[in-house]
């Protein structure tokens, strides 16, 4: 019989030898967090960064717009990306929790109605026609509810719930206030699982950032948008130049005052203003004015500054 | 029949192995195992999610397993059958089955928010943990339960003290049934995604964790964060990432197959 060995023990002095090391000064980390649709942005930017400054550190996580705003404020994380403006509860708890915050614009992107390819017979909505089709009563069922000359197949509807900046955005411009909408429909934040319900069903329509259009290109097509000045596809150009208006947004990123006097902070957020206009293009965002960046950066330089 | 039932769960395991192989084979080189994470693709790997889901198994080890078989023993051995005894049994066991996602929220409030320790590894190890030691009380006093008591009686008579019929006689015993129980709970924390996303596992990183106060990254969460991304590329190094993972718990069993060899011919 072979007498127990003291397991438990080296188990628990290991243990401790673990968390005094973790308890050590560690490099700090530059954590970046917020919109799903800002993800892809703030990864290759992270990357492109690190390429640079191999010992940076940087983590980043997609929370959702919400979610970024309450981490920023929580402090949680240094900088959060958004896909829309913080609102005034948002702000009001990031001044109750003593944050201070700055807000830039970083790139554009116009939300993408977009519906089955095999869907040929409908091309062009009108404004008015998608708030019928979203607004909160729901009382549109079928594509002839919408107008007369469609045919009469149940509209199965795909796009973000709430939480999302995407859907802010999209009932903000349709609905006049964000957050109205229908709920019967399949809401998700993942802008894959949208596009991969609208093309399982030939009569499905669905909405997400154009951003992730490009990815779907061979499965779906984007509707054209009539606000009233012609139809409009939300092309680069037309999102860019503002063609696309109304249903274009901006896509900002928020970063704590208090984080900014931290050197790798600082630098890492001016890098992403910096190579936000060479990146969002790749990750099929458009890139906003180059005057808007240099606006931007003069602003960091100055809250740099002017942190307490 | 028992054949036929070890056959088809050996043929499961094999095809899902063979699917994920095939899934991943553009992916999968010694650079995967190592590298960070990148936005193209076809030059990600998995090496912090690797780091990070070590870190995990180590802490959740050393800290659930010497809590577990303590609170196991106690339970076992020394307990009187008070009703306040068998209350805790039955919550160990309650607790054993509750969902993993509900950790994460209670993680989230306990450790993250509320220790302020951040989305970190610690946080995440702690937050397993949690989950990990029922499992353990469970699985182990099953295992002690299971010794004979002719064991204890022969013991006694010789005039063993109770501290020592345990560490002599039941714990050299059960010791096989133990670590078999300690090791199915800790599979179940490494494979366990959805309680580390509640608590806000980052899914990119430029580095590998070196330590518990780093952000909190692991294999489940990265698998979870590629196969959300829309572009076929993206899917294959999810396929390489739960390759990365079996290989980790293949490993795990490696080592409970190797103790189990040792301990033949001991004892039974």
């Amino acid at each position: 019989m072979t007498p127990l060995r003291p397991m438990p023990g080296a188990a628990t002095a290991g243990l401790v030898v673990a968390l005094s090391a973790g308890c050590g000064r560690d490099a700090p980390v530059v954590s970046v967090g917020g919109a799903s649709s800002l993800y892809p942005l703030s990864e290759a930017i992270a990357e492109d960064f690190a390429g640079e400054r191999p010992d940076a550190r940087i983590a980043v996580v997609a929370s959702g717009s919400a979610g970024g705003f309450r981490r920023l404020c929580a402090g949680e994380v240094d900088i959060t990306g958004a896909s829309r403006p913080i609102s005034t509860a948002e702000s009001e708890r990031c001044r109750i929790a003593g944050i201070r915050y700055l807000g830039v614009p970083i790139a554009r992107d116009g939300i993408a109605i977009v519906a089955n390819r095999a869907n040929t017979a409908v091309q062009c909505l009108t404004l008015d026609e998608l708030r019928r089709l979203w607004e909160p009563s729901g009382a549109v069922a079928t594509w002839r509810d919408l107008r007369p000359a469609y045919p009469s197949e149940e509209i199965r509807l795909f796009g973000p719930g709430p939480g999302s900046g995407t859907f802010d955005a999209f009932t903000r411009v349709v609905m006049g206030r964000p957050g109205a909408s229908r709920a019967d429909y399949y809401q998700t934040e993942a802008d894959n699982l949208i596009a991969h319900g609208v093309a399982g069903n030939r009569w499905a329509l669905g909405y997400f950032g154009s951003a992730a259009f490009a990815a779907h290109r061979d499965r779906l097509r984007t509707i054209e948008v009539d606000t009233g000045f012609g139809c409009v596809r939300p092309t680069d150009e037309a999102v860019s130049a503002g063609a696309y208006s109304p249903l274009s947004r901006d896509l900002y990123i928020y970063v704590a005052y208090s984080t900014l006097e931290r050197a790798d902070v600082f630098d890492f957020a001016h890098h992403y203003i910096v190579a936000a206009e060479r990146l969002s293009a790749l990750t099929g965002y458009v890139p906003l004015p180059s005057a808007e960046y240099v606006r931007s950066r003069a602003l960091l330089a100055g809250a740099r500054g002017a942190a307490p | 029949m028992g054949v036929a039932a070890a056959l088809v769960t050996m043929s499961a395991l094999i095809l899902l192995t063979g699917v994920l192989l095939v899934e991943a084979r553009e992916v999968l080189d010694w650079r995967f195992f190592l590298d960070p994470p990148s936005r193209v693709a076809a030059e990600g790997g998995v090496g912090p999610a690797v780091a990070g889901s070590l870190w995990l198994t180590f802490l959740v080890a050393a800290i659930a397993v010497p809590l577990g078989v303590g609170t196991a023993v106690y339970l076992a051995e020394y307990a009187p059958p008070t009703r306040l005894v068998k209350a805790v049994e039955s919550v160990l066991t309650n607790l054993a089955g509750v969902p993993s996602v509900v950790y994460g929220i209670a993680g989230l409030a306990l450790f993250v928010r509320g220790l302020g320790l951040g989305p970190s590894i610690l946080a995440g190890a702690l937050t397993l943990t949690a989950l990990t030691v029922p499992l353990v009380v469970v699985n182990c006093r099953k295992a002690l339960q299971a010794v004979p008591d002719e064991f204890r009686w022969a013991a006694f008579g010789l005039g063993a003290s109770r501290w020592q019929v345990v560490r002599d006689q039941v714990l050299p015993a059960a010791a096989p049934a133990l670590l078999a129980g300690c090791c199915a709970a800790l599979l179940r924390a490494v494979g366990a995604a959805a309680p580390l996303l509640m608590l806000g596992a980052v899914s990119f990183t430029t580095f590998a964790p070196g330590s518990p106060n780093d952000p909190l990254t692991a294999l489940p969460t990265q698998i979870f964060a590629w196969a959300a991304r829309p572009r076929e590329g993206f899917l294959a190094l999810a396929a390489g990432a739960s390759v990365a993972l079996l290989l980790l718990m293949a490993a795990m069993h490696l080592v409970l197959f190797a103790h189990r060899r040792r301990q033949k011919g001991t004892w039974s």
